[in-house]
């Protein structure tokens, strides 16, 4: 109780004396609250750059996990957390597509983008069956057969958007069921019960290398270091990036100078190798775009969003 | 094979990895003891902490919490009637009238050991049948998904109490309770009067919460003018007979195996588990016995169902995500992911690349479930003690911690404001003597229902297929006969009754 | 038997009779109240937007599961006002709803404390509000004396300033710390 009340008229006396000065941030612990559930990749590679960034800066970063609406019920709540630096989050495409929808207010823009710390390539995946097994044997039989491909989404989803734009880019025609998070997809992949759908590395790598499952494409600018053999979209005529971004965001009004200061924290964090490692063990790529670089990218997204975004609303 | 085996046996024996486990084991069974704590929560705060153990270390400690939390739900069930956690409600039926009547060292004893064997049922098979289960559990589509919510929704007739109507309504309500908060196809919300409390949706565990425990609360303070209403819970005859009722548990083999399959199949369905399956399995008792009607009254049948049943789903859980890397639940997930931080990728593969491991979950299975057992038994007492302490600390300490755990799921204010709301319906409902555990069952399965329902009518407009699917078509049989079967039994029920009603009269 | 004893087995019977006339009565409201619910939100389901992905809407399976709830109620409603025509009495509700509440004034003011905690609790965070609810209920149930008071007073002590040390320190679990002590 004492303990409390101490603390209590710390923050009372700091809060009197202005904020905080920028170089000494942090100060006292950073809540990070991720806007999904435990055991999802937001939750694990956010918690590994929590980590990250508790050891870089000397101050614990707990996670907060707020599911709920596609991630919309933490990103309000968080958007009412004071401006100081001391409460952060993480948004991803999803967030972008939400807005699109129409089912949040709320934008990348309604927030301080930080800095963008992973991106998870995505792959297109096709089951084993009878018609097809390439890209370009898909391609040819959804042409000829408009809407007989099953395509496993989270319909008005960051995976109904990837497939909307090959949808797009090729001029076919899928027809949609909904799932909801890759794990699902992928083990209705297996079963047979769709026959194309988004995955990544760390839920479907296995069952390709097994020959249950095939990479057909991945939406990465080059190939990757994991799947050397898959071939990109760009390879393949057109030039999709399809990836899951997270990056870090502080609520809309935070001093510029703390602000630089996690940007430089961030920076660290994702040069450190223990973190480099993990995050690559759970399927996604360490990178580093700052707070202009993070905010082209926002914005170069949003464009395609929003040019695809009357293909997704149901 | 045998190499594998020695490697993961040797890593588990080490005797750091014992210390960890163990407190991992009490952990968890202190979680899932506190009603509104859950496993799910338990794990998440050990998942940091493994992030710096060695991989199967780090994993067999989570096993440990996992395998305790469910048994740890039993304690509050058996003397508190409050199910600790979602996979022990019918355990409430049987334990808690049995503790109320005097015996709460049995109902706890006799848990604990159907919680012990049913584990190790469920790491048996894992080791035996964990490829093929898992295979057939992938090849089920979103068809079979449905049938099998339809002939789960048939055992409501098991759980109505006094009234079969009454039963069918709180079930109901359950099903459509469910629907409000975002379309879990499209996340739109619906049916939430753009109320921000509603916007999230009821979660099940806030309902689970309300309705039971708040209930229950509420109810110990009821004050119909008899004395002992301030004193203890539960009288305090303390036996125990931790070897008798370790045979009396034997001594209902068949009740305890089928209990346990019913606890694999339903843990290696990815998206049932625990919750379902106590109630699945205390159906399947209750059917079967030649005393139905004794459940619901303290019958050592019922409490042993509901054990064995929950935590045989700790196995089958670990059935699709050792054999293939597919997570079942959450707490799956979060095992996935301690594992592949650590650089192992979990998949088909899993069991071939890095067999050590797998067999090492297997031992640490086994190991968690010796724990368990011992923790449990020597720590009885001390859980006991809890209904000596007097009502006007219990209720409301309960009570905070339901709060806390209603808060902790989701960090959400609005969810609290949800429990009170839920609380209150739950205690009017029992007040005019609805069941309460269907509407459970109804919150529990009708999304599944639902978006199978849904999925299965997106991936073919045709509604044949639901009969033309072998094992679909299969689940809907069972699911008519066991309506015709509770029928049957209904009827003579109430043959039965009016004898009884007419002997009255005629007095 | 003598002609008394009769009499007050009869009376009894009656009694009793009496009383599940009340306890049903009590339920024929309640399944009104759900049947009208029902219907209402089935209607409120219908109206939601179909979906161009899949032959069913979000509103097809609400409106199905309330459909069936209010038919279910309907069929319950009959039964029960035949049951209470036939066996006719349903004297003396007033008194009994006031009984009724007479037992239960416990846990509706346990209820009525847990809403006002739970209104309190963002604003004045789990210690303070914690606290206060443990320190009322506490002594609301076991009445007030000098050994209550002390013993409530550090129970609840405990359990609020102490639980959120702990959630905090120990777990990294935030309960509500409330906008009194701004942080």
């Amino acid at each position: 109780m004492f303990r409390k009340i101490a603390v209590a008229a710390g923050l009372m006396a700091a809060a009197i004396a202005g904020p905080a000065q920028a170089q000494d941030y942090p100060t006292k612990p950073i809540e990070f609250i991720v806007p999904w559930g435990p055991g999802g990749g937001s939750d694990t590679q956010m918690r590994l750059v929590a980590q990250g960034l508790a050891e870089e800066t000397g101050q614990a970063v707990p996670v907060i996990n707020m599911p709920g609406v596609g991630g919309n019920v933490g990103l309000a709540e968080f958007a009412k957390r004071p401006a100081d630096g001391y409460t952060i989050s993480q948004i991803h495409e999803g967030l972008l597509i939400s807005n699109g929808t129409g089912i949040t207010d709320l934008n990348w823009d309604s927030f301080m983008p930080i800095a963008l710390v992973t991106s998870s390539p995505q792959y297109l995946t096709l089951s084993k069956n009878d018609n097809f097994s390439t890209f370009e044997e898909m391609v040819a039989y959804a042409k000829e057969h408009p809407g007989a491909v099953r395509a496993g989404v989270t319909l008005a989803g960051v995976p109904h958007l990837h497939m909307a734009m090959i949808e797009d880019a090729f001029d076919i025609q899928f027809s949609y069921v909904g799932y909801e998070g890759t794990g699902q997809r992928i083990r209705a992949l297996v079963g047979g019960n769709i026959d194309v759908a988004i995955g990544d590395v760390s839920s479907a790598g296995q069952f390709v290398e097994n020959g249950d499952l095939i990479f057909a494409a991945v939406g990465m600018p080059e190939r990757t270091a994991e799947e050397p053999d898959v071939r990109t979209f760009k390879e393949l005529g057109q030039d999709l990036d399809l990836a899951v971004t997270r990056g870090v965001v502080l609520p809309k009004g935070t001093p510029q100078d703390v602000a630089d200061a996690l940007e430089a924290h961030l920076e660290k964090v994702m040069q450190n190798e223990d973190v480099r490692t993990k995050i690559k063990n759970v399927g996604s790529e360490p990178v580093f775009l700052g707070q202009d670089a993070y905010k082209a990218y926002l914005g170069k997204l949003s464009e395609t969003v929003n040019r695809l975004v009357g293909k997704l609303a149901g | 094979m045998l190499d594998a085996f020695l490697a993961g046996a040797h890593q588990v024996f080490a005797f750091d990895t014992l210390i960890y486990m163990l407190i991992g084991s009490v952990a968890g069974i202190v979680a899932a003891a506190i009603p509104g704590f859950t496993v799910t929560m338990a794990i998440i705060l050990t998942l940091p902490l493994t992030f710096a153990m060695d991989p199967l270390q780090g994993v067999s400690v989570m096993l440990s919490v996992y395998v305790g939390g469910y048994t740890g739900g039993l304690i509050s069930a058996a003397l508190l009637g409050i199910p600790g956690t979602p996979s022990s409600v019918a355990t409430t039926f049987d334990a808690y009238p049995m503790a109320r009547g005097g015996e709460p060292g049995r109902a706890l004893s006799l848990g604990v050991w159907s919680s012990f064997f049913g584990t190790i049922i469920s790491t048996i098979i894992l080791i035996v049948a964990a490829p093929p289960l898992a295979l057939i559990a992938v090849k089920l589509g979103p068809w079979e998904y449905f049938s099998l919510i339809v002939f789960a929704l048939t055992i409501v007739a098991s759980l109505v109490g006094n009234s079969l109507m009454r039963g069918l309504i709180a079930g109901v309500i359950g099903l459509g309770l469910a629907t409000v908060g975002p379309d879990p196809m499209m996340g739109r919300p619906r049916l939430t009067f753009d109320s921000d409390i509603l916007m999230p949706g009821l979660p099940f565990l806030i309902v689970l919460i309300g309705i039971f425990a708040i209930s229950q609360l509420m109810g110990e303070v009821e004050d119909d003018g008899k004395s002992e209403t301030k004193g203890a819970l539960i009288p305090d005859v303390i036996e125990f007979k931790t070897w008798a009722v370790m045979r009396e548990v034997l001594m209902h083999p068949v009740n305890l195996i089928r209990s346990s399959l019913i606890g694999v199949f339903i843990g290696a369905l990815p998206g049932a588990g625990g919750s379902i399956a106590n109630l699945l399995a205390y159906d399947q008792a209750k059917r079967s016995s030649k005393t139905p009607e004794e459940f619901g009254k303290g019958t050592p049948d019922g409490v042993i169902a509901s054990e064995a049943g929950n935590s045989a789903t700790a196995g089958g859980g670990l059935i699709p995500m050792i054999a293939l890397g597919i997570p079942g639940s959450a707490v799956d997930a979060i095992l996935m992911a301690a594992l592949m931080v650590h650089g192992i990728s979990v998949g088909p593969r899993l069991i071939m690349d890095n067999a050590d491991l797998a067999y090492g979950m297997f031992i640490a299975m086994i190991v968690a479930s010796l724990m368990m057992l011992v923790v449990c038994v020597l720590s009885m007492r001390l859980f006991l003690r809890v209904t000596d302490i007097p009502k006007q600390f219990i209720v409301p300490t309960v009570m905070i911690c339901c709060v806390i755990g209603a808060f902790a799921l989701n960090n959400r204010v609005t969810d609290l404001y949800l429990l009170g709301a839920i609380g209150l319906v739950g205690y009017g409902l029992k007040s005019l003597d609805y069941p309460l555990a269907p509407l459970v069952l109804g919150v529990i399965l009708g999304p599944i229902a639902e978006t199978n329902l849904r999925r299965a009518l997106m991936s073919d407009g045709d509604w044949t297929v639901f009969f033309t699917r072998p094992i679909s078509a299969v689940l809907l049989a069972a699911a008519l006969l066991s309506v015709i079967f509770s029928i049957r039994s209904v009827l003579k029920m109430r043959k039965k009754n009016r004898a009884v009603t007419d002997e009255q009269d005629g007095d | 038997m003598t002609n008394g004893t009769e009499k007050s087995a009869a009376a009894g019977a009656d009694a009793s009779a009496a009383s599940r006339a009340r306890a049903e009565f009590a339920r024929l409201i309640s399944y009104i109240v759900f049947g009208l619910g029902s219907v209402y939100l089935s209607v409120r389901a219908s109206a939601l937007p179909t979906s161009r992905w899949e032959p069913l809407g979000a509103g097809s399976f609400p409106k199905l599961v309330f459909a069936v709830l209010a038919v279910l109620c309907l069929i319950s409603a009959v039964r029960t006002v035949i049951d209470l025509r036939k066996t006719g009495h349903l004297s003396g509700l007033g008194a009994a709803l006031a009984e009724w509440l007479k037992v239960r004034r416990f846990a509706f003011a346990l209820f009525g404390l847990l809403v006002i905690y739970l209104g309190v609790l963002p604003y004045a965070g789990f210690s303070l509000a914690t606290f206060v609810f443990l320190l009322i209920t506490q002594l609301m149930i076991a009445g007030i004396s000098k050994k209550t008071v002390i013993q409530s007073l550090i129970a609840a002590l405990i359990f609020s300033v102490g639980l959120n040390l702990l959630f905090a320190e120990v777990f990294n679990v935030f309960l509500p710390r409330g906008v009194l002590f701004a942080g």
